[in-house]
């Protein structure tokens, strides 16, 4: 579990109205999608990277309550928006290794982790095909490879399927349901975009720094109203529609 | 088994290949000072091009993206004296050539691991002035690992440039000109781009302060011996004919 205890957060410390999080307090659970949603510069990336440990909060705390998976040994992973932005690597063996070979990992066990990370997501036999001849899609699957090989406890997406088409989007989102049945990896989804609400279990909701909202979905779909900027998804709005018909 | 021989020499340590491109830009550098060796040697290089699997037809085709700078090479070398001389100006272009093709193929035949392990090697001495080799290192493989995206970007942006007006499609001077508005959206990429690797370098455990290991093993066989040797023996040759 990842606790934020009353968090407060500014860029600037010299001023005081520049707060992006207000002493906030939530927390996100393992075995669901907890999403994370507002609009822009509502401070949604800035919790993104407290939780990795990019930033440090200027006020509060947040505990990770949960044990290591296994070697590495390593917290939080984060998937950036842009696959591009965050491949170091060469050919997609490079890239999976980049972030064991941190880890001062020997050879075979660095080895081991890229077979199993590569078998997951398909590329046990393009481990030396290099990184520029892959779709946007596989671009991004590489980006969790290479993270998911660090066997972290939590992953962190940054709005993951912005740069993906509709079919990557649901191979994506099939991904993220299997990590979620095995309960080894806690995932948090940073995401704008209504189609992405259908799939998460719990919500969170964040506006002007504060959090507006934070329970499981079925809750949120009882809203009544939400801030200003976000929307319920379509399919959610037809069927509201449909039952007040009723 | 002449594939199994190719694999054996493309494979060949990190260090014996980096060891091998340092020596071969020195030798067409200041060995092949007249063009007679400068061919010789230029053969050779393609010759060898059979050993690591290289396409030779592509390396010479390769040539083109120097052609400007061989012409002009050539025509300041060989109007160097009173009349115009072919001699100076073709031992010019050759060594010219033979770097540019000992560059492309190392680059050609090296993984970014490979590079990277050389390099480190490489920048080692300079711990003892209290700088990071790895960081360097890793910086100049990632620069290059980047290349290619760059190149990308300045096309998009040329283009969302032309469709807002821009003439930037003739090939007069004024041209280059216009190509200054590009400067800015590619430098504001550039540094955008740069954060956010670096952001997602330090989530993926990188630090300057750790010791990283590889995850490939390199070792000397017989064929880094082998090539080592053979350029030994050039060396000599060389040499002696100077």
């Amino acid at each position: 579990m990842i606790l934020f205890d009353r968090v407060s957060f500014c860029y600037n410390k010299n001023q005081e109205t520049s707060f992006i999080l207000k002493e906030v307090s939530f927390s996100f659970k393992k075995g669901a999608v907890n999403g994370l949603i507002g609009k822009n510069g509502c401070g949604k990336s800035t919790i993104a990277r407290l939780i990795v440990g990019l930033l440090e909060p200027s006020d509060g705390k947040i505990t990770i309550t949960d044990e290591f998976n296994a070697k590495p040994y390593y917290f939080s992973g984060m998937i950036f928006q842009n696959p591009d932005n965050q491949i170091v690597g060469t050919t997609i063996g490079d890239d999976i290794a980049f972030g064991l070979e941190n880890f001062n990992l020997s050879s075979d066990e660095i080895n081991d982790s890229i077979n199993k990370a590569a078998s997951l997501f398909h590329f046990e036999n393009m481990l030396d095909i290099p990184v520029s001849k892959l779709s946007g899609g596989q671009k991004q699957m590489l980006c969790i490879a290479s993270v998911i090989a660090l066997n972290p406890c939590w992953i962190v997406f940054d709005e993951p399927t912005s740069h993906l088409d509709p079919w990557a989007r649901i191979e994506f989102w099939k991904i993220i349901n299997e990590l979620v049945i095995n309960k080894t990896i806690g995932i948090i989804v940073i995401s704008q975009l209504p189609e992405d609400i259908n799939r998460f279990d719990n919500i969170c909701v964040l506006n002007d720094g504060e959090i507006y909202f934070n329970d499981s979905v079925n809750k949120f779909k009882e809203l009544k109203s939400l801030p200003y900027g976000i929307e319920f998804p379509e399919g959610w709005k037809l069927e509201k529609l449909l039952e007040d018909e009723k | 088994m002449f594939n199994k021989v190719k694999l054996k020499f493309r494979n060949l340590n990190p260090i014996t290949k980096g060891f091998l491109c340092v020596i071969y830009i020195l030798i067409f550098s200041f060995f092949c000072k007249s063009w007679q060796i400068g061919l010789v040697m230029n053969l050779f290089v393609l010759l060898s091009c059979l050993f690591i699997d290289e396409d030779v037809i592509q390396l010479i085709i390769s040539l083109k993206k120097i052609l400007l700078l061989l012409i002009i090479v050539a025509i300041f070398q060989g109007f160097s004296g009173n009349e115009f001389n072919y001699v100076n100006a073709l031992s010019t272009i050759f060594r010219i050539i033979g770097v540019f093709f000992v560059a492309t193929l190392y680059t050609k035949v090296s993984t970014q691991n490979e590079l990277l392990y050389f390099w480190e090697k490489c920048f080692k001495p300079l711990k003892l002035f209290g700088v990071s080799s790895s960081e360097y290192a890793l910086t100049m493989v990632i620069a290059i690992r980047f290349l290619p995206v760059f190149m990308d970007e300045i096309e998009r942006i040329k283009i969302a440039q032309i469709a807002r007006g821009a003439k930037l499609k003739t090939n007069s001077i004024v041209s280059a000109i216009n190509f200054m508005p590009l400067l800015i959206p590619i430098l504001t990429q550039a540094i955008m781009r740069s954060e956010e690797l670096a952001d997602a370098m330090e989530v993926r455990g990188y630090s300057t302060e750790r010791p990283r290991s590889l995850y490939k093993k390199y070792s000397f066989g017989k064929y880094d011996f082998l090539t080592i040797f053979f350029t030994t023996i050039i060396i000599v040759v060389l040499a002696y004919i100077k």
